[in-house]
């Protein structure tokens, strides 16, 4: 019987190799230190609580049933956001049939850019959290960046809310960085614009 | 060379950034002259500020049960192996150091006695096959006295010759069978963990 696991001091790359080993604790470990920034990160991509609670939930179950294929050179979280990520994005493509889709961005060139940069308003919950805006500074931000076209909303929320680094956004959505750059500032920028009233 | 003119948005995201390229130096040297730039950069500050401080969400109660009952918990056979030995091990050290020291004689009488064989390689082959026979004819011998208890005239009748070779092998080929399983599942004590 292996010893109790006093896991909560240990770094991920510990305790993913000792969840490649089969350790229970080390997984339930892993879900703890990370379920709030994932879901937080999806929350705020999907703006759906049933939906995001799906999503992370299944960012988990893809990482921790592949956690054997993990390579060590990079990141758990990096790998984490990354499907996270990618789960929001699908799930807005998804729900896109629902929406109404405003013009991708300007620098879109092809129809994947277009769809990628596009900005959605969704059919269900868009007006309930108009009403709460305004209401406190951290609403307001909130549903400005729900408006945020979904690349924009990625990198933004992982620069600023989950703190990465420029590098690391670029390695985790798949994009040039300068790209990644552009994408935050102009990011900002719709934000301040949007919240110009508020403040 | 200093700027005449008020930071650009673009330019005003790059002092943001702690960038240190080419040209900030001169941004941060218009910086110094003027105020509506610093307050316009002090702003954008607090703006990001806003931003990284809100606040973290969490999903419902029981988030990691409902994501451990969909994941598959795999125990490699190395590492079962490893906890088993580990199992095994004296918890105190003074039983762990004999422990140590016996296998280590073992280990070392082993070692010994494979290298004297090898050294006397006919002697060996000689011992060897005595041996052997030896073994086989007592092996006869009590599977014959045994058959004859068991079944009488009828295992006496059977209890020579090839259907008793046969049931020999049989035994054998079982206790090898039961043998193998069971070192499979020491070994592979993976386990599917339903939550």
């Amino acid at each position: 019987m292996p010893r109790l696991l006093d896991a909560t001091n240990l770094p991920d790359a510990d305790l993913v190799a000792l969840a490649q080993e089969g350790r229970d604790e080390a997984y339930r470990e892993l879900i703890r230190r990370y379920e709030r920034p994932v879901f937080s990160l999806v929350y705020r991509m999907v703006r759906d609580r049933e939906a995001a609670e799906d999503l992370a939930q299944e960012t988990f179950i893809k990482v921790l049933n592949n956690i054997e294929k993990y390579s060590p050179e990079f990141k758990f979280s990096s790998w984490l956001f990354k499907i996270a990520n990618n789960l929001a994005i699908d799930s807005l493509r998804r729900r896109r049939l629902n929406t109404v889709s405003i013009d991708g961005a300007s620098g879109a060139a092809t129809q994947a850019e277009i769809e990628a940069t596009s900005f959605e308003i969704g059919d269900r919950s868009e007006n309930a959290l108009d009403e709460m805006a305004n209401k406190e500074l951290g609403a307001a931000i909130e549903v400005a960046i729900a408006k945020l076209r979904p690349l924009y909303r990625s990198c933004i929320l992982l620069r600023h809310v989950d703190g990465r680094s420029y590098e690391e956004i670029a390695q985790l959505l798949d994009l040039p960085l300068g790209t990644v750059k552009t994408y935050i500032h102009r990011a900002r920028h719709e934000l301040r614009e949007a919240l110009e009233d508020t403040r | 060379m200093t700027l005449t003119r008020h930071l650009l948005p673009d330019e005003l995201d790059l002092l943001l950034d702690g960038e240190t390229g080419f040209g900030v130096q001169q941004l941060t040297g218009h910086l110094r002259d003027c105020a509506q730039c610093r307050d316009e950069l002090a702003a954008l500050r607090a703006f990001v500020l806003d931003i990284e401080t809100l606040p973290e969400m969490a999903p419902q109660f029981g988030f990691a049960d409902r994501v451990m009952y969909e994941v598959h918990v795999f125990e490699p056979w190395h590492v079962a192996i490893r906890t088993s030995v580990a199992g095994w091990m004296p918890a105190s050290p003074v039983m762990r150091i004999a422990a140590g020291t016996a296998l280590t004689g073992a280990a070392s009488l082993v070692t010994g006695a494979a290298a004297w064989g090898w050294a006397h390689r006919d002697a060996t082959v000689f011992v060897g096959g005595l041996v052997t026979e030896r073994a086989r004819e007592g092996l006869f011998a009590s599977l014959t006295a045994t058959a004859q208890t068991l079944v009488g005239p009828l295992g006496a009748t059977f209890g020579s010759g090839l259907p008793l070779l046969g049931l020999a092998g049989a035994t054998l080929l079982t206790g090898a069978g039961v043998g193998f399983l069971g070192l499979r599942a020491v070994a592979a004590r993976a386990r599917r963990l339903e939550a």
